[in-house]
């Protein structure tokens, strides 16, 4: 069966052909045996599955997930603020974050929250809580491709978000059961790889690991090559245009130490790239 | 245009001038649909609810990125679609990184997952066996009835493509669930 035939037996059974021409598909099923039974076997399956009932959340689940997502909502900023700010003061801010939220605790500055429970709009909390609470959340939003933390309680949304309980939420959230998250490591988290490139990795993910097992030396890159990959990261997550930035090796690009990642774009498909790691330019990528 | 688009794109301005209000309403408005999306596309609850967390911090964070041509709900389940995929891939990873030496799967068709997404096992064992990018086309079209427009739309692929993974996909399944129509035995690739 070519092309054609297929085409016109899904178009036939999702109803997209004129008068005329679904009197002519029916005509030739009539005569045509291979098509008939082909289409009698793609009208089952679709009608199978247009007969399951539609799933549905359970109160439990609804509610767990709006209790996450007022969670993040607490701490995550409104997008227009932030698309509107230059995104070169986010590198800065990157790394500096913890550095940030301790001179918030020397200068005894008092910040201004977003509501932290449903009927109190804006709270002001003392900088020791937010400075405690930035140290120990740092790493989980880098992990998550989040703002840091300093940015995210300093534009946090003043408006009300999800439903919530008068008190505090101490309801279940969706991260409730994950570990915590270890500070970022490159050299530790991270294989590195003397030499691939993009277009291998696209191949075979594997390639990777087969690849970094061969130069366990190289992995040693040391702190500051670390700094400098989360710093890569944080500006890579917090791109609008990626769902997610996922890394897959260090590597090194013409004279460059590079960061190989995996994007997941918001439009489009999956795609490698490299970004060398000091500028967190992009070198390559393997863009259909 | 729908009353539901205007609307969306209504929440969608509200929400980008700093109206998080905007962006609950979208949540409720949503919410089910793309659970249901994400439990078709990773059949596990757990994950799926994650999957739909994903979506919606994606969407407030990112929310800039969507531009008005489409109707927001093409965007929407785009990125659910594409956040599925992420989940997807990372299972993958994370189970051939966990698996023993001498790993033996359970059987698909049993389980209490299968049971609690809440369609037939045999089926969900099935749908379970396409690829993501089969599985993706016959979720939007089969099971949440959208148009193959609609679906090329969310996936950015052409036309003819949804109709290829969608024919496929149905031909596997009837296969999988032995409902092959006699005379339509013969082999093909499986996608």
């Amino acid at each position: 069966m070519n092309e054609r035939d297929q085409e016109l037996i899904v178009d036939l059974i999702d109803g997209r052909l004129s008068p005329q021409e679904e009197r002519a598909a029916l005509a030739r099923l009539e005569t045509d045996t291979e098509l008939r039974a082909e289409y009698e076997t793609q009208q089952m399956a679709a009608s199978l599955l247009a007969e399951a009932p539609v799933p549905s959340m359970t109160a439990d689940e609804r509610s767990r997930l709006r209790a996450a997502l007022k969670s993040e909502l607490h701490l995550a900023p409104v997008v227009a603020p932030v698309a509107a700010r230059p995104s070169k003061w986010r590198r800065w801010v990157a790394p500096i974050g913890s550095l940030a939220a301790a001179a918030a605790v020397l200068a005894g500055v008092f910040v201004v929250l977003p509501q932290s429970s449903s009927d109190t709009a804006q709270v002001a909390f003392d900088a020791t809580t937010m400075a405690a609470s930035a140290e120990t959340t740092t790493a989980q939003n880098r992990d998550r491709g989040a703002e840091t933390d300093t940015e995210r309680l300093a534009e946090a949304p003043t408006a009300g978000g999800m439903d919530a309980p008068a008190e505090e939420p101490e309801e279940p959230t969706l991260d409730a059961a994950e570990p915590p998250a270890e500070t970022f490591s490159a050299s530790r988290s991270i294989p590195h790889v003397p030499a691939i490139t993009l277009e291998e990795i696209a191949a075979d993910v594997s390639a990777l690991t087969k690849a970094s097992e061969s130069d366990e030396a190289g992995a040693e890159d040391g702190a500051a090559q670390d700094a400098l990959v989360a710093d890569c990261l944080t500006v890579l997550r917090d791109n609008a245009s990626f769902v997610s930035v996922e890394p897959m090796a260090t590597t090194t690009i013409g004279t460059s130490d590079a960061l190989v990642v995996e994007v997941t774009p918001i439009e489009g498909e999956l795609y490698y790239a490299a970004y060398a790691i000091d500028t967190c330019s992009e070198l390559q990528n393997t863009k259909p | 245009m729908t009353a539901r688009a205007e609307q969306d794109r209504e929440l969608i301005r509200r929400y980008l001038t700093g109206d998080v209000d905007a962006f609950d309403e979208l949540v409720r408005a949503h919410e089910d649909r793309i659970f249901a999306i994400c439990l078709r596309m990773m059949q596990n609850r757990d994950e799926a609810l994650d999957a739909t967390q994903d979506v919606f911090l994606t969407v407030f964070r990112k929310a800039d990125r969507y531009k008005e041509q489409a109707a927001f709900s093409t965007w929407l389940y785009r990125v659910a679609v594409n956040t599925c995929y992420d989940h997807l891939r990372r299972r993958k990873r994370k189970r051939a990184d966990a698996l023993p030496e001498h790993y033996d799967p359970a059987d698909p068709r049993s389980g209490d997952a299968l049971n609690a997404v809440e369609l037939r096992p045999d089926i969900e064992a099935a749908l379970a066996k396409l690829g993501p990018d089969f599985r993706s086309a016959i979720v939007l079209v089969d099971l949440e009835g959208m148009s193959l427009e609609g679906a090329a739309d969310t996936l950015q692929v052409p036309i003819g493509t949804v109709k290829s993974r969608v024919f496929r996909a149905r031909r596997q399944l009837a296969q999988e669930l032995g409902n092959l129509a006699p005379g339509s035995e013969h082999p093909r690739d499986e996608p």
